[in-house]
């Protein structure tokens, strides 16, 4: 049984939304990347943006044009994935609960602080009453979903699954994880966050959406073979064992991945982790990156699904995201993996359809 | 504060504390229905409407059902707030 | 995927009992856990009354047997007792032979912790850690050593009942032997003044489904179960104590915080399942209701059982008029309290109930005992269109 992506939007730092392909050239950012936002009024009228904050919109705009581009009339499911949730919306109101409890306070905020707003917002308009949920669990909330995802199409429960990952990044959010030490300290535009050798990373946002099939058709962009996903593993050795099982499961030796795909976001500690695994296991494939377009954060994931099956959809691989120096004829077989501080391993399979 | 002023203040009011942005307090007639059809105000606008009240002119509502009433149209308001400021 | 889903080990604090004795004990004597805020610093103390855990965060941390000196959020410590009474239960061992994942529900996470810092950053910056709900799950996962699978859900009030839900079906598709299912939510002002701001907070104990009920109260607490194959029982040599049969999860459609007049989501995922248990409606012998005991729910809810249930409506009451509104944690609660009503064959009422809303709806008042009951249903609908139905079975 085969699962498939039919359409992916993303709005991210870089021109992905108008453009609908995969940037060239990166924007630059310095310390922190901020979305590129399309233009909302021409998807809401005042009365529907009048309480939606940044990510809202952003996530809901996605989701339509992933819904519209997939050609199809609603989907079946709809499943996101969130470290953070609404961040804009929840400081709002925990800001006015903590300056002053007595006055009356405005609800919208807090309503809109709701993690599942954007799903909630997809299924009253397109009266979507089917299975609706959230995964707020960090750098693994995507591929939770992508998991759930996955299982529903084997259960043979939906035709067409939306699947969406979203992330704000604040001025009030930044401005206190800087302070606490979780980003580079130095000034670092994201073309150097490679050569940094600090710790820390450059923060950044993004919201990616999916329409998910297991209906076989030209217009889909690739396939998706298996997710995997393992909270705790005790070291290297086993980190390379359970990549290794992974790919075995389907039938692959890790001389069969083309692409490999890291999660590299310029914090020396964490990068040294993708740099021991793919000298030891893919030193033959080519190896990449997406964090130097969309910055860290937690659904950062999602954009590098985005970004990888539009690339081999279109066999494009700009040079930019290329770590080694390597280029692959044909990019059939590729693999996504993403951890944080040696947690929360996750992989992506893809192949080319 | 005259009707009209504050009928005109209203409108403003109302623009930002629901956050109606591109829309310019000509264009709210302040005889028309602010819920359901006309304006398509919910629920949540008029507990926003009760904090604006409350925040704005220092009229506390208890009951949010009362709100229907109050929140009909911009004149509604206008004339609630007449009736109860300073109370 | 196959099998059955069977219930091993449960644990639960709530404001009616540290554990499943004390909470089963106050459900038996219909002592309620609602009263006056006494942990929770708010303007609001006074105000409204909750089902509050009657402990500090130093003495919870101290019945978990953690540190008392570091500053874990109030999650993590209701969670921890929890889970560490449903593990010792399950018999739980963190070994290898066994793939264990901890799912969790949550929707406020280490708020409360975030809000006592927030403006005090001089002394405490690491709050930021264990804001998300994720990392609350993560705080509990490392505690017990759990390696494979760790993942937290926030659908709002379904948000527990539908980690339950994913354990099992981690299970059936055997990506999973065994899964430690549940959630944890602590008041806070966030939630507090929230709910205040939608007027639907009851300055008195809830009434559900009663025709005079003002609003919901807001509670805390948190609860696991241990969920296991066919092929793990044999392993851990556990006896089960009921099965999960059945559950579902659709959405309202409807509006972001209201529910639709005619129950429409409440309706198919009661109905959805029904099918996934392969059960028909006259084989339910008791709903634990959503049952919050605000105008809109209940009245959405009892549209959607009457659809449902027609004129044979079995039993039914909402244990929240027990221990208040317990957010994201509320489903795992209310599964605990089912799976006691199979285990005891009692079930628990709606204590303070006195006029129906509607004169077919009307809940048990009275802890009564069910010789032979097989199948209950329990709902959680949440903000969002969320709902969620999970069906236990002896």
């Amino acid at each position: 049984m085969a699962v498939f992506v039919r359409s992916a939007l993303a709005i991210s730092p870089q021109n992905t939304f108008e453009e609908h392909q995969i940037p060239e050239q990166p924007v630059i950012y310095t310390d922190y990347f901020q979305n590129i936002l399309p233009d909302f009024k021409t998807y809401f009228n005042p009365i529907e943006r009048r309480r939606m904050s940044r990510i809202i919109k952003s996530g809901a705009v996605c989701a339509i044009e992933a819904i519209q581009q997939a050609g199809i009339e609603k989907p079946d499911m709809i499943i996101s994935g969130t470290g953070l949730g609404c961040v804009e919306d929840t400081e709002k109101f925990l800001n006015e609960v903590l300056t002053s409890e007595t006055s009356m306070h405005a609800p919208t905020a807090f309503v809109q602080s709701t993690h599942n707003s954007i799903g909630a917002l997809i299924a009253v308009r397109y009266q979507c009453h089917g299975y609706n949920v959230l995964y707020a669990n960090k750098t693994v909330s995507f591929e939770s979903g992508l998991l759930d995802a996955l299982i529903q199409f084997r259960d043979k429960k939906a035709e067409y699954i939306l699947l969406n990952g979203f992330d704000e990044l604040t001025q009030e959010n930044y401005n206190l994880k800087k302070r606490a030490g979780l980003f580079k300290s130095e000034r670092i535009t994201n073309l150097d966050i490679l050569s940094s050798n600090s710790i820390g990373s450059m923060p950044g946002e993004g919201t990616s959406s999916f329409v998910l099939t297991d209906i076989q058709s030209p217009d889909n962009l690739v396939r998706i073979d298996a997710v995997e996903i393992c909270y705790s593993l005790p070291d290297q050795n086993d980190l390379e064992s359970w990549v290794s099982a992974a790919l075995a499961k389907e039938g692959l030796q890790t001389s069969d991945i083309d692409l490999v795909v890291l999660g590299n976001n310029g914090d020396i500690t964490n990068d040294t982790i993708y740099k021991t695994l793919t000298n030891n296991l893919f030193p033959e494939s080519v190896h990449a990156y997406y964090k130097h377009l969309c910055g860290d954060y937690d659904t950062a994931s999602a954009f590098g699904l985005w970004f990888f099956a539009h690339a081999m959809k279109a066999q494009i691989l700009p040079d930019h995201c290329i770590l080694n120096k390597k280029r692959a004829r044909m990019i059939n077989r590729v693999l996504l993996y993403n951890q944080d501080h040696f947690k929360n391993h996750a992989l992506i399979l893809l192949s080319k359809c | 504060m005259e009707m009209e002023e504050l009928i005109a203040k209203l409108k403003e009011q109302v623009i930002e504390q629901l956050n109606l942005e591109d829309i310019n307090p000509e264009d709210i007639d302040a005889k028309e229905p602010l819920f359901g059809d006309g304006l398509g105000l919910d629920s949540i606008d008029a507990l926003e409407l009760i904090v604006l009240l409350e925040r704005e002119y220092g009229i506390k509502i208890n009951d949010p059902s009362e709100g229907k009433k109050i929140f009909a149209s911009i004149e509604t308001m206008a004339n609630y707030i007449k009736e109860n400021q300073n109370k | 995927m196959t099998g059955c889903i069977y219930i091993t080990g449960m644990g639960i604090i709530s404001a009616i009992g540290d554990n499943v004795t004390q909470n089963l004990e106050s459900l038996r004597q219909q002592k309620s856990g609602i009263g006056p805020i006494k942990i929770l610093q708010s303007q609001f103390k006074n105000d409204y009354v909750a089902g509050e855990v009657g402990h500090t965060n130093r003495q919870l941390a101290k019945i978990a047997g953690m540190s008392t000196d570091l500053e874990y959020p109030r999650n993590t410590l209701l969670g921890i007792i929890a889970v560490n009474e449903a593990a010792e239960q399950a018999k739980f061992n963190v070994s290898d032979t066994i793939r264990t994942g901890l799912i969790a529900g949550t929707t406020v996470g280490g708020m409360d912790k975030t809000e006592r810092f927030y403006y005090h950053l001089d002394k405490n910056i690491d709050f930021i850690q264990s804001h998300s709900c994720g990392s609350i799950t993560e705080q509990i996962a490392d505690h017990l050593g759990i390696r494979h699978y760790v993942s937290t859900y926030n659908t709002a009030c379904s948000s527990s009942a539908n980690a339950i839900m994913f354990g099992a079906r981690l299970i059936k598709q055997g990506l999973l032997d065994r899964a430690i299912v549940g959630g944890f939510d602590s008041l806070s002002k966030f939630t507090l003044n929230g709910f205040r701001s939608l007027f639907i907070l009851s300055e008195t104990p809830c009434k559900p489904f009663d025709k005079n009920r003002t609003g919901l109260n807001l509670g805390e607490g948190a609860a696991f179960l241990v969920l296991e194959s066919e092929g793990t029982l044999q392993i851990t040599g556990n006896s089960p104590i009921c099965v999960l049969t059945g559950y579902a999860n659709t959405n309202d459609a409807f509006h972001q915080t209201a529910s639709s007049e005619n129950g429409e989501g409440a309706f198919l995922c009661m109905n959805q399942a029904l099918k996934s248990a392969n059960l028909n409606p006259d084989d339910i012998d008791y709903i634990n209701l959503h049952g919050t005991g605000t105008v809109n729910n209940d009245l959405s809810e009892g549209m959607a059982l009457k659809r449902l249930f027609g004129h044979n409506l079995p039993l039914f009451s909402s244990t929240k008029s027990f221990t208040g509104h317990t957010l994201g944690a509320a489903g795992a609660i209310e599964a605990v309290f089912s799976v006691l009503s199979l285990q005891n064959n009692f079930i628990f009422p709606s204590p303070g109930f006195e006029v129906p809303m509607d004169p077919e709806l009307i809940p048990v008042t009275r802890t009564r005992s069910f010789p032979g009951i097989k199948n209950i249903m329990s709902n959680s609908f949440g903000f969002g269109g969320n709902e969620t139905t999970l069906i236990f079975s002896n």
